[in-house]
């Protein structure tokens, strides 16, 4: 029985369940900094220049292409090692995550030690990618074990961890290629580099101290209800569970929630600039402060599911978003920025909800036999969504400007697309059941 | 065995300080919104 074996991860009597939520924190603030790449973006396009581009350099939407090969990946291979993840345990899975990751972050190294940027796919995107997917699921579904009573607040707790990762990894990342940069280097292969070791020692402590509970385990002190027993003896194999309605309608309420959210973020600081002339300082400003809006609704909004019920908060999230997403162009009409930014940042903290509370959805209706695979193939609408999204959103936002929209009024019709795509989202939310009992382990 | 409140306190400062230091600088970055939304808004 070697250290990362499942049965060595089982907690004693008396462990304090609380040293959790930490474990899968680390791990999820390390693969959160995909969501931070894009700092990297100006620089690895002008290696060979230093100062500007130059012949030869790569182009943005080249090094762009990293990102997303690597949300892709994100989701195919959490959709494919999901059952080894739970076979495995969380120790096992983040350790290899961290294999994974912080390799692909070393390969991004050497892509621009040696200019190729088919090393920059395979190690960021393709290596890297994996390391996502691995490291997405295993704490996630640990957590949902360890809390029972409080499912939605401990996948927030994680997924909160995952938001965390981009407010981390982007200034990281900006900071090191400063100090790092030089009259011949932009810095990124040393920052890479620092940032691959400095992931490897965290995800190395969350492996270190994950812990699964024991069989028998039951929370102290607290009185399981009789929802939570029935949901205890609720089993649902994956390879019956995606087979079912309720996981496809799971699947298009994550990807339409994703997709609209995106629809804000994917052009927050063209939108804000376009739509209200402030300035490209005050535009990056508000792309920060949407990050913290994010980070918060993933905690707050999942937290509060565990009393409203998961389905009765999507149904706020897709209800209220619509609302909201029909009133940002009439804030722009009245000159109100602060009303705006207020409203957009709702927004965006209702699609981190989104994102938190659906593993809790999926204990739900699936039970937490087999929850992390479960999960895993559900991430393959994230993929869906975080590819699709910007580039449906850029095309009607490129359309409207080809076509003499005035530049303040040329995202209305994208967010009101937005606004009907959460409706869509709505009626699926509505449409899920319990799952038959035909699909229930014996 | 109980857990010892020192791994608890350290497992979460472990979390909570590099946490706290993303949130800080996007704070700060976030700052020049807050400069200009009086000025816009009066518009």
């Amino acid at each position: 029985m070697n250290f990362l074996s499942r049965e060595r991860t089982i907690a004693p009597p008396g462990f304090n369940r609380w040293l959790v939520p930490p474990a899968a924190i680390a791990a999820h603030m390390c693969i959160g900094q995909v969501y931070g790449f894009s700092v990297f973006k100006k620089p690895l396009a002008k290696i060979l220049g230093v100062t500007s581009p130059m012949p030869g350099d790569w182009s943005e939407a080249n090094v762009g292409v990293a990102y997303s090969i690597a949300l892709a990946m994100l989701g195919l291979s959490a959709a494919f090692f999901g059952k080894w993840v739970e076979r495995s345990g969380p120790r096992k899975a983040i350790i290899a995550s961290l294999f994974c990751f912080c390799g692909g972050l070393g390969l991004s190294s050497l892509a621009v030690q040696f200019h190729q940027i088919w090393l920059l796919y395979l190690g960021y995107g393709f290596l890297g990618g994996i390391g996502l997917g691995l490291g997405y699921i295993a704490p996630v579904s640990t957590l949902v074990k360890w809390f029972p009573d409080r499912p939605g607040m401990a996948t927030g707790m994680a997924i909160m961890g995952f938001g965390g990762g981009a407010l981390i990894g982007a200034p990281l990342g900006e900071e090191l290629m400063q100090r790092f940069a030089s009259a011949t280097s932009v810095g990124a292969k040393e920052a890479f580099l620092v940032m691959a070791g400095l992931y490897a020692i965290s995800m190395a402590f969350g492996a270190a101290i994950v812990r699964v509970p024991a069989a028998d385990w039951k929370p102290d002190g607290h009185i399981l209800t009789a929802k939570e027993v029935s949901n205890a003896a609720l089993k649902v194999p994956v390879d019956s569970a995606w087979k079912t309605p309720q996981f496809w309608l799971l699947w298009m309420v994550l990807c339409l929630n994703v997709t609209a959210g995106i629809g804000i973020l994917g052009q927050a600081s063209p939108m804000i600039q376009d739509m209200f002339k402030v300035t490209p300082a005050a535009a990056a400003g508000y792309v920060g402060l949407l990050s913290l809006f994010n980070l918060g609704g993933r905690f707050l909004w999942s937290s509060l599911s565990d009393y409203t019920g998961r389905k009765g908060i999507y149904c706020v999230y897709f209800i209220v978003g619509a609302a909201l997403y029909l009133s940002v162009p009439w804030t722009q009409q009245h000159g109100y920025l602060t009303l705006f930014v207020l409203l957009t940042g709702l927004i965006i903290s209702m699609y981190g909800g989104g994102f938190a509370t659906i593993p809790a959805y999926l204990r739900d209706l699936f039970g937490t036999y087999q929850v992390g695979a479960i999960h895993g193939r559900l991430i393959t609408a994230w993929s869906m969504a975080a590819i699709v999204g910007p580039q449906l959103v850029d095309r009607i936002s490129a359309a409207k400007k080809a076509a003499g929209v005035p530049p303040a009024e040329t995202y209305n019709f994208t967010l009101y697309l937005m606004a009907g795509l959460l409706l869509v989202g709505l009626v699926c939310n509505l449409l899920v059941r319990p799952v038959a009992t035909k699909h229930h382990l014996s | 065995m109980k857990t010892a409140p020192y791994k608890l306190i350290i497992a979460w400062m472990a979390v909570i300080v590099p946490l706290s230091w993303g949130v800080y600088k996007s704070t700060i970055k976030s700052r020049p919104l807050f400069l200009q939304a009086p000025a816009a808004a009066n518009k």
